[in-house]
């Protein structure tokens, strides 16, 4: 039973009168637990897919089912609760709320879930953020973090929903190679030890070298998906 | 409850963002801050002329009510003789025995003569020992000692009159009018005193007699007056209707009992047009306030794109991406109301403290029975509506910008 399924994937993205195609007839499987790298030149469809899979963007045609169910037929309440619960999102630039402390941001998202009380809260983000290395600086800002502090926030943020999987956008693409690594080898980590699903697009080698899976586009197709 | 808590942390959020951009919200607090302590004041000062000149109109003119023979207030504009009230008739004598607070006067047209020129005039007779009861004519006259050997009747004119015709206490002026049985008198009188009331028209245009003397030259009664003045604890609309109903009852159906409001309708009528130009003055104002928070809130949405997108991605829904937007603008109107309240509120209470001097005024027509200071006055709860208009207005304005960054597609927005 597969996490992700993508079925016969149009997207046309529309500028003015003129319609480019990003994806056509495109199909993916994700099964949960993968660590897959979505590899390719700029305009290969890579955060387009990503998009898609994430339920912030709707296909021209053809089906995409998360947890087996069809997100075609969900309607805005729903994916926003999907988004909210069961997807994690990780940024090339970090998108941290820059008002919000490190606690803050991670706590936000568990706020909009209204689950928990502030105790559950605190013990729960207090643990992620621990497990990312920054229990340290969670009263400080964005704006004093560095990128790779940033990031490792930005995970905790995609993590604290103990989401059914995780997606990340160049998420070294803004960062030296030694903190890339850094990044990558947690990310490793919580794939191996929690299994958590990752999928990630990416143009950086380092990445994937790191994902058990890489899937190669060009211009919307898959010319390699290879299971390492 | 729980549910509400994302509510709550979203007025945090919005709080924080609020204060992300110190310098543009202040501008926009001042903007709004401006508008509203710009309603509080000329809301004040309208409402401080509309107090002060029906103060002046009762203390002066109009009293709390005024009981005439029917008939007589449809004419009073000719101030008629013929529709006298006689004050030993049963009817009235029943105010004295009720223990009414009144006085008794007789109005009439006459014609001041000095030299050459003729000046048409409102005269008054009136008890001097109980008018100033009812009326603060009495306590506004400027007097000093005169020669009055020949042992002529005093009158107390208005001191815009004597101003007019450089009159000095103690100078004697004729008086011409008709009795109550068409013929012409006339009379000289000495000048015992300027009557400086405050009220242009009472400054402007009266004469006070005494009572008596009016009716001899009138050829009235000694009975006879014209109106009777009364003044209640309490002048508020309802409790004059009651007296009103209360006068009634004694009186009879052949006496109009006037309220101090049905006296000065006309004047009410041209308040109510003033407040009606107030209202468009403030919907400006207001309008100038909005557009500093539509601008604010505009500039903030599309500074904050990403971070939109961003937390639709999270997974917070359009109807919460508006609130939080909503709830900025609302901290910023409300804080703007705030600062409004308070920098009007200390601009009103220096008007109503010190007033503004419009004696500069002279001749130009403002239409207030006032010729000196203007005091604002303004009622307590104007403060609260000021702060409550800028926390709405904030709030409406807000929606727009709101509801676009709601619009937003996260896909799009991130890419950029």
């Amino acid at each position: 039973m597969s996490l992700v399924k993508l079925e016969n994937i149009k997207k046309e993205y529309e500028i003015g009168k003129v319609k480019i195609p990003v994806l056509n007839n495109f199909n993916l499987e994700i099964n949960s637990g993968e660590m897959l790298a979505l590899a390719g030149p700029s305009g290969s469809g890579k955060t387009t897919i990503l998009n898609l899979i994430g339920c912030i963007d709707t296909p021209t045609s053809g089906n995409i089912y998360i947890n087996n169910r069809l997100c075609s037929r969900l309607n805005e309440k729903e994916l926003t609760d999907l988004r909210n619960y069961e997807i994690g999102f990780i940024f090339q630039y970090f998108n941290l709320i820059p008002v919000l402390t490190v606690f803050e941001n991670v706590e936000l998202v568990l706020i909009m879930q209204s689950e928990l009380n502030k105790k559950e809260r605190k013990e729960k983000v207090e643990k992620v953020l621990k497990e990312v290395g920054l229990n340290d600086l969670q009263n400080r800002k964005p704006a004093f973090l560095s990128g790779g502090q940033q990031q490792r926030v930005a995970i905790a943020r995609a993590l604290v929903k103990n989401p059914k999987f995780v997606l990340a956008d160049e998420p070294t693409a803004n960062l030296d190679s030694k903190t890339g690594e850094e990044i990558l080898k947690l990310i490793k980590r919580l794939n191996e030890e929690k299994r958590i699903t990752f999928i990630f697009s990416t143009h950086d080698k380092m990445v994937m070298q790191f994902a058990k899976r890489l899937v190669q586009l060009q211009d919307g197709r898959i010319i390699e998906d290879e299971k390492k | 409850m729980r549910k509400n808590r994302i509510y709550i942390s979203l007025i945090l959020l919005s709080l924080k963002n609020v204060f992300r951009n110190f310098k543009r919200s202040t501008l926009t607090f001042l903007c709004i801050s401006i508008g509203m302590s710009a309603f509080l004041i000329v809301t004040g000062l309208i409402y401080g002329i509309e107090t002060q000149s029906i103060k002046n109109y009762i203390e002066t003119r109009v009293a709390h009510i005024k009981i005439y023979k029917q008939g007589y207030f449809e004419d009073i504009s000719i101030l008629p003789l013929d529709k006298t009230l006689n004050y030993n008739s049963s009817e009235l004598q029943k105010l004295k025995n009720n223990n009414y607070n009144f006085c008794l006067r007789i109005l009439f047209s006459a014609n001041l003569i000095i030299g050459e020129y003729e000046l048409p005039c409102i005269a008054a007779g009136i008890d001097f020992n109980n008018d100033k009861k009812i009326f603060k004519i009495i306590n506004s006259i400027i007097t000093k000692n005169f020669d009055n050997k020949d042992g002529y009747k005093k009158i107390y004119i208005g001191i815009d009159i004597a101003n007019l015709f450089k009159l000095k206490i103690g100078d004697i002026i004729t008086i011409t009018s008709r009795t109550k049985y068409g013929t012409i008198n006339a009379d000289d009188f000495i000048i015992a005193g300027f009557v400086n009331t405050g009220n242009p028209e009472i400054d402007n245009f009266y004469l006070f007699i005494n009572i008596n003397e009016a009716r001899v030259f009138l050829d009235l009664a000694n009975d006879e007056v014209t109106e009777i003045s009364m003044i209640v604890d309490d002048y508020s609309i309802e409790k004059i209707e009651k007296v009103k109903k209360d006068l009634r009852n004694i009186l009879g159906n052949n006496y109009r009992i006037n309220g101090w409001y049905d006296e000065i309708k006309d004047v009410l009528n041209f308040f109510e047009f003033r407040r009606r130009a107030r209202l468009l003055i403030s919907m400006l104002l207001l309008i100038l306030a909005s557009v500093g928070v539509i601008n604010t809130m505009l500039m903030s949405v599309f500074e904050r794109m990403q971070e939109i997108g961003t937390l639709m991605a999270l997974g917070m829904s359009k109807k919460k991406i508006i609130f939080l937007f909503i709830s900025e603008g609302a901290i910023i109107g409300l804080l703007g109301g705030f600062f409004g309240a308070i920098i009007g509120g200390i601009i009103v209470w220096y008007f109503k403290k010190y007033g503004i001097d419009i004696s500069s005024l002279t001749g130009f027509n403002i239409n207030v029975p006032i010729k000196t200071y203007i005091y604002a006055y303004l009622p307590i709860r104007y403060y609260f509506l000021s702060i409550l208009y800028g926390l709405v207005l904030s709030m409406f304005v807000s929606f727009f910008p709101a509801f676009r960054a709601s619009k937003f597609n996260p896909s799009e927005i991130l890419r950029k």
